[in-house]
């Protein structure tokens, strides 16, 4: 068993709410945050998962260059639930130099990028002058943006795993205490809309042309989100209070196969889920509760069932939360993950938003209705674009 | 102080094409003569995937392999960290083009090649490797901050892995934003002290607050340019000091107001 990291706080903005209140809020009546889709001249006939008032919310001054929609984003997070305070205490604690920064992010502020290229004049010329590639495109741009803004001076790094991306910060996180690194770490990761991802994942057939409906007979493809999260996570000790949430396992794997299709028999997240049980030395049957990637795909979704089916048979109940936030790609782990809190916390499961009728091959124990229920033990999974899958391991101490 | 061992090694560039060819350079013993780096389909690929691969897969897999072959460890053992700052430039800028015109056409092959793990889900495929892979990105400090991610796992999961750090020049426009002045992949198999087949000892530190004239660069002068205009450049002095086979200390700037502090010494 792997020595557990407790996440001394953490923090979700999302399409559903901004804050814990909030999201917790939306979670309880059953109110998605998915609208038909009006960004930008995406011109696309989808539900999105939008943030609202980000174009209304500036940086810092002193961090101005870095002022994008993914940063602000992630601007917006840390200063909810009293987050940055939390850091600010820690760093007072162990010193700004010991606590490290991971963040995920698929594609950063690429629309900044985006912006640039349509103000090319004349339309092949050099990209114009005031965009910043290097502080707002460049992946890198959010791990030094939320250092800077907590004011943190260790490690840091951004991890593009596509949608595993800020699953994987949990088990950096881990590696970096446990090897003496850092002390604690700043884990989450932005993702925010932008007409790469939006067109993108229509040139491959995968949007849904109405809210998303993982694990749905009639499901028919993903709803963009985008949503910004943090956890602070130090390790275990003996005055952290029964009832925290701590990081008990992590479980990363790759599937080998296709670029953008999943393993057909579930490989890699079989192996995923497995490996976090081994870390948390816990077997199927300790898991209460798992919150599946679900992105409402046909292929993901399916092959997700025979996963965990195989795995968890159908005692576990499952649900994917994807039908309130969206899919918010490389924040997807860490909104997810913090919802996981939530449910622990709250001692709640959540329903399969969205679901009218279970797809009749599917044998795991989807939930089509939210339900208190304590909980101890709960599995977050996500699977990303390049085969890469990590599933984290939360619960509760004591 | 992360303690690893160096088990296989691999480095790909203009002028540095392979390890053997290359240690004489980075030793000094050889001129370096730059040259233009062909980037070939990697053998590890299918044919399918081959044709589907851009450069920075190429650059990224072809150096693996390398480092891999010589470590003497098959390549699906082998956990995969990949480190990179740009990602796939090219078809960043190929996707950012088409959403300017008319429809914004935007390619399924390309989209699905465009996310920054592109390189480390090829390998994958490639070397039938379903071990723990992830891609990071720390801009110039991409190398430093890749070899502390991927030490650090290696002794704390115990099992050897694969380290790949590289990035390939972006195209115009772009690359008036953000100069990489070359192609340039190192890769390096770790594995944990005390394995058979360990070349070197690595000890790895990352020290707060060092001064920066602490800083290693590479004796070859000519190198410089590679040194300071591609983020794995920043690989070079170690490699030089692993050229050169005797106990070496190397200090790489990570991040803002720190380094990243290595000790090589025999195994």
């Amino acid at each position: 068993m792997i020595r557990p990291l407790v996440l001394t706080h953490f923090t979700t903005v999302n399409a559903c709410g901004q804050g814990l209140d909030e999201t917790l809020e939306a979670l309880r009546a059953g109110r998605s945050g998915l609208r038909a889709c009006d960004f930008d001249d995406a011109d696309l006939d989808t539900y999105i998962g939008r943030v609202l008032g980000i174009e209304a919310a500036p940086l810092r001054e002193d961090l101005a260059d870095y002022d994008c929609r993914n940063n602000r984003l992630a601007q917006m997070a840390l200063r909810t639930d009293g987050f940055e305070a939390t850091v600010a205490a820690a760093a007072a604690r162990y010193g700004p130099e010991r606590i490290a920064v991971i963040v995920g992010s698929s594609t950063s502020g690429v629309g900044e990028g985006e912006i640039a290229y349509q103000r090319r004049s004349p339309p092949d010329g050099p990209l114009p002058e005031p965009f910043k590639f290097s502080q707002t495109h460049d992946f890198y741009s959010l791990a030094r943006f939320v250092q800077g803004y907590l004011g943190l001076t260790g490690p840091n790094t951004t991890v593009s795993a596509a949608c595993a991306s800020s699953s994987k910060v949990f088990a950096d996180a881990w590696q970096w205490i446990e090897a003496g690194v850092c002390d604690a770490a700043v884990v989450g990761g932005v993702d925010s809309l932008c007409l790469m991802t939006l067109r993108g994942f229509n040139s491959l057939e995968l949007l849904s042309d109405g809210p998303c409906r993982p694990n749905d007979v009639a499901r028919s493809g993903i709803s963009i989100g985008e949503a910004a999260g943090f956890a602070l996570v130090e390790r275990m000790t003996a005055t952290v209070p029964e009832g925290a949430i701590a990081l008990y396992g992590y479980g990363e794997s790759s599937d080998a196969y296709h670029m953008s299709s999943p393993h057909p028999e579930g490989k890699g997240a079989i192996l995923a889920m497995q490996d976090a049980l081994a870390r948390a030395d816990l077997r199927p049957g300790d898991i209460d509760y798992i919150n599946l990637h679900g992105t409402g795909s046909g292929a993901n979704d399916r092959i997700e069932d025979k996963a965990v089916y195989g795995l968890f048979g159908s005692r576990v109940p499952t649900s994917s939360t994807k039908g309130w936030t969206g899919h918010a790609l490389g924040a997807a782990g860490i909104t997810e993950a913090v919802i996981s809190c939530l449910c622990l916390r709250e001692g709640f499961i959540p329903a399969n938003l969205n679901l009218r009728t279970l797809d009749p091959d599917f044998l795991s124990a989807v939930q089509p209705r939210s339900r208190d229920l304590p909980i101890r033990r709960v599995i977050s999974n996500s699977f990303g674009f390049g085969g890469n899958n990590c599933s984290v391991l939360l619960g509760t101490v004591g | 102080m992360i303690q690893v061992a160096i088990a296989g090694l691999g480095i790909l560039g203009p002028g540095l094409e392979g390890w053997s060819e290359s240690a004489p350079i980075l030793r000094g013993d050889k001129s370096y003569v730059a040259g233009e780096l062909e980037l070939v389909a990697p053998s590890i690929l299918s044919p399918r995937e081959r044709r589907r691969s851009g450069p920075v897969v190429r650059l990224a897999l072809n150096v693996a392999q390398q480092a891999v072959e010589h470590s003497g460890i098959a390549a699906h053992e082998l956990a995969a960290v990949f480190g990179c700052s740009a990602g796939s430039g090219l078809e960043v800028h190929q996707i950012l083009d088409s959403l300017t015109q008319p429809g914004m056409p935007v390619s399924p092959t390309q989209f699905h090649n465009s996310v920054h793990n592109a390189a480390v889900g090829y390998w994958c495929i490639g070397a039938s490797c379903h071990q723990a892979s992830t891609s990071i990105a720390a801009f110039d400090y991409s190398f430093p901050a890749a070899l502390l991610k991927a030490a650090a796992q290696t002794v704390t999961e115990d099992r050897p892995l694969l380290l790949c750090v590289y990035d390939c020049p972006f195209p115009y426009p772009l690359h008036g934003k953000r100069a990489i002045f070359a192609p340039l992949g190192v890769a390096l198999v770790l594995t944990p002290k005390g394995r058979p087949g360990g070349l070197k000892t690595l000890s790895v530190d990352w020290r707060p607050g060092d001064p920066p004239e602490a800083l290693s660069s590479p004796s070859v002068e000519t190198l410089h340019s590679l040194w300071q205009g591609n983020p794995a450049g920043r690989a070079l002095p170690l490699f030089e000091a692993l050229a050169i086979g005797e106990p070496a200390s190397v200090s790489l700037r990570y991040p803002d107001q720190g380094n990243l502090r290595l000790e090589l010494t025999s195994c």
